[in-house]
């Protein structure tokens, strides 16, 4: 790691984006200081430009896609491409190595939990604690900008706390309930 | 060329915001009408107060009511400022009697049907008993709550199944079971009656015939002062999520002449029975057999008004300002015709991947699309603040085209290059749309989203690599200026990546 960030004059920096849903689902990168790139192993024709109207454009093999970067938080990234969002963090050949047995150990009982997805009223609490919960169940009508937003479940898992009551303002990211 | 008409006005009160205000702008301005708009705390810099000629400033107003619903203080503010008419734009007053009530009172002219009008369709039971009384289908039921399940039998044995118990109280689905055969009357009102009074404290369920898969079809009327009413065609709003339209099209793709003039004249029936003047939308479902029902009638412009604007040739607002000053009709409804296509997307600030949820944000950046067969009508401009105060639209995109095919073609290309950076939109949900075979076929009815659409957002080819690949260049760009002598670090916090990537080669 030391080594990776303090060796000046590079040749080539190598990176793997990592996917935080899934961290078998990765794309490795390899740029070279006289400006090649590698994806996957192979070399790629890539453009980035900002057009006319100052948005960022990227041309992978003469195709072109708007992106914008959404969220930074040190090697974690929330990119929007063609209006989609993607989340990847960067990782260099150590640092995800060890990602991924960290990840093995956790395996699938591990908790977790469901964050406010925009700031808003508690309006309705549709689940309650204890309950074992499937993919699609609706967990929370959120009220933001005067519309009802449903929340819903997005695996299944048992409910185990509710941190929020009906008629509670939450911000965007409150901890609203834990799952394991 | 400023083309001035004898109008009863001269200056106007829009008692909206957003695109809705700079549409009734620009047609108050071709006729010659000076305009005033509201400027409020919640909206400091909103694109409509740049286009009006009078800004009043009402920052300091912090009477906890939200200033486009205050009708004394609307009311007021046209009082001292002498204003002539007033315009509610939709939502908001746009369809309460007592405020157009008010307005007459005060000899304010109200653009818009009078507040008995507005009274009479804005309460169901009236329209529907209306529509009865005129020999307009209507989807029957019990009309008010049913006492208990022999109630429910004997309601149903007159309008036939399948029927949907709705709670009395209710909305958003719950309360709600639909009912295919007598055998499970008693189960399913025993659900949807307790159902209902835990979710709205009230038991009481009511009984409708159940329309599977209905569309949602509107008329467009016209209808002046001396009696002369028109319909300006339909419009198809069968894409709708939640009750919330996302796609018009004029004409509807399934309505062939015949059946759109036996519509059309139910609508113009409906309009005279309670001298309607005015703009107003007649709204009917239309089901499989294609037998429609009347379903209720809108005392205002509508959102999209514009597709119908694009199909007959016609400023529906300026036709609002006319009939509000006793002109009547120049057409007749022979001479109205319906030529080509149009469909209008409505570019809401959601979060189409996370159940269609509100994204506020700053607009950092915004590109239109441009051309003959694109209409833009936009509320934000580049730096504008999607904030959480109001409604999630934005902008509405309207393309046309010589027939369907055509329109839908165009209204590729202009998804494809409206560009927008700092929110979410809804725009990769209508590129989805527009994948859709069921769509493009035109038959498609309000259950599409529900029923037809497995992804909700489209996606392009390699689109996750790309994203994968433009956060590791940015990484890549940190470390890299990180071990650099020569960077100006001031600068280099803003360097973006493809300037750093011109630099390497």
């Amino acid at each position: 790691m030391q080594d990776h960030f303090k060796r000046e004059n590079r040749e080539k920096y190598s990176y793997i984006a990592c996917s935080p849903e899934d961290v078998r689902n990765v794309f490795e990168f390899v740029f070279y200081t006289a400006g090649k790139t590698e994806i996957n192993r192979k070399f790629s024709d890539i453009r980035i430009e900002e057009n006319s109207g100052g948005f960022l454009m990227v041309y992978v093999n003469k195709k072109c896609y708007q992106v914008e970067i959404i969220e930074k938080n040190q090697n974690n990234y929330q990119v929007r491409v063609n209006g989609n969002n993607y989340n990847y963090s960067i990782e260099t050949k150590l640092s995800y190595k060890r990602k991924k047995n960290l990840n093995r150990n956790i395996s699938e009982t591990t908790k977790h939990n469901l964050l406010a997805p925009m700031p808003g009223k508690i309006v309705d609490i549709l689940s309650s604690e204890n309950l074992v919960v499937k993919k699609g169940d609706s967990l929370i009508i959120l009220e933001a900008m005067k519309m009802q937003n449903e929340i819903l479940a997005s695996a299944n898992s048992k409910l185990i706390k509710i941190h929020v009551s009906i008629g509670d303002v939450v911000n965007k990211g409150d901890l609203l309930m834990s799952f394991e | 060329m400023k083309i001035k008409e004898d109008l009863k006005f001269k200056s106007l009160l829009i008692a909206n915001r957003g695109e809705i205000a700079i549409r009734i702008i620009s047609s108050a301005r071709k006729l010659g009408v000076s305009t005033f708009v509201l400027k409020t705390a919640k909206e400091p810099k909103a694109l409509y107060l740049k286009h009006a000629d009078r800004i009043i400033d009402l920052s300091e107003n912090n009477n906890g009511i939200n200033e486009f619903l205050d009708v004394e203080l609307i009311i007021g503010i046209a009082k001292q400022y002498e204003i002539d008419a007033i315009h509610p734009g939709y939502g908001f007053l746009a369809e309460n009697a007592m405020f157009a009530e008010r307005c007459a009172l005060e000899n304010i002219c109200f653009i818009g049907p009078t507040h008995d009008v507005i009274h009479k369709m804005g309460n169901k039971t009236i329209a529907k008993e209306i529509a009865i009384k005129n020999k307009i289908p209507v989807v029957g039921g019990s009309n008010g709550a049913v006492k208990s399940i022999v109630d429910a039998l004997q309601v149903t044995s007159e309008i036939g199944f399948p029927v949907i118990i709705k709670a009395s109280s209710g909305g958003g689905g719950r309360g709600m079971r639909i009912v295919t055969n007598a055998d499970e009357m008693e189960k399913l009102y025993n659900l949807a009656s307790v159902e209902a009074g835990k979710a709205f404290n009230d038991s009481s369920v009511f009984i409708e015939k159940y329309i599977r898969n209905p569309k949602h079809i509107e008329f467009q009327i016209l209808a002046d002062e001396h009696g002369n009413v028109v319909h300006l065609g339909e419009r198809d709003c069968s894409i709708q999520r939640k009750h919330q339209k996302l796609i018009e099209e004029a004409p509807a793709a399934v309505l062939n002449s015949s059946l759109r003039k036996k519509m059309g004249d139910a609508a113009i029936k409906i309009a005279k029975a309670v001298k309607y003047t005015n703009a107003g939308t007649v709204e009917f479902l239309l089901d499989e057999n294609l037998d429609f029902y009347f379903m209720e009638m809108n005392t205002r412009i509508q959102v999209e008004h514009p597709v119908t604007e694009a199909i007959t040739g016609l400023d529906l607002i300026e036709w609002q300002f006319r009939i509000a000053s006793g002109h009547k009709l120049s057409f007749t409804q022979d001479e109205i015709k319906l030529a080509g296509c149009a469909i209008e997307f409505r570019i809401n600030a959601e979060d189409v991947e996370s159940n269609f949820s509100p994204n506020q944000g700053t607009i950092n950046r915004i590109n239109f699309p441009n051309g003959k067969y694109i209409r833009i009508d936009t509320g934000v401009e580049n730096g504008s603040v999607v904030t959480p105060y109001f409604d999630s639209m934005i902008v509405k995109i309207i393309v046309t085209g010589s027939n369907r095919l055509k329109a839908l073609a165009n209204a590729r290309t202009a998804l494809n290059k409206f560009m927008i950076e700092g929110v979410k939109t809804t725009v990769p949900f209508f590129k989805a749309v527009l994948n859709n075979e069921k769509f493009l076929t035109g038959n498609y009815n309000t259950s599409f989203i529900e029923k037809e659409m497995t992804v909700y957002s489209y996606k392009e080819e390699n689109e996750e690599m790309v994203a994968a690949l433009f956060a590791a260049m940015d990484f890549y760009k940190d470390e890299k200026l990180e071990n650099e002598s020569y960077i100006d670090y001031k600068k280099g916090k803003n360097l973006s990546p493809w300037l750093f990537n011109n630099r390497l080669k």
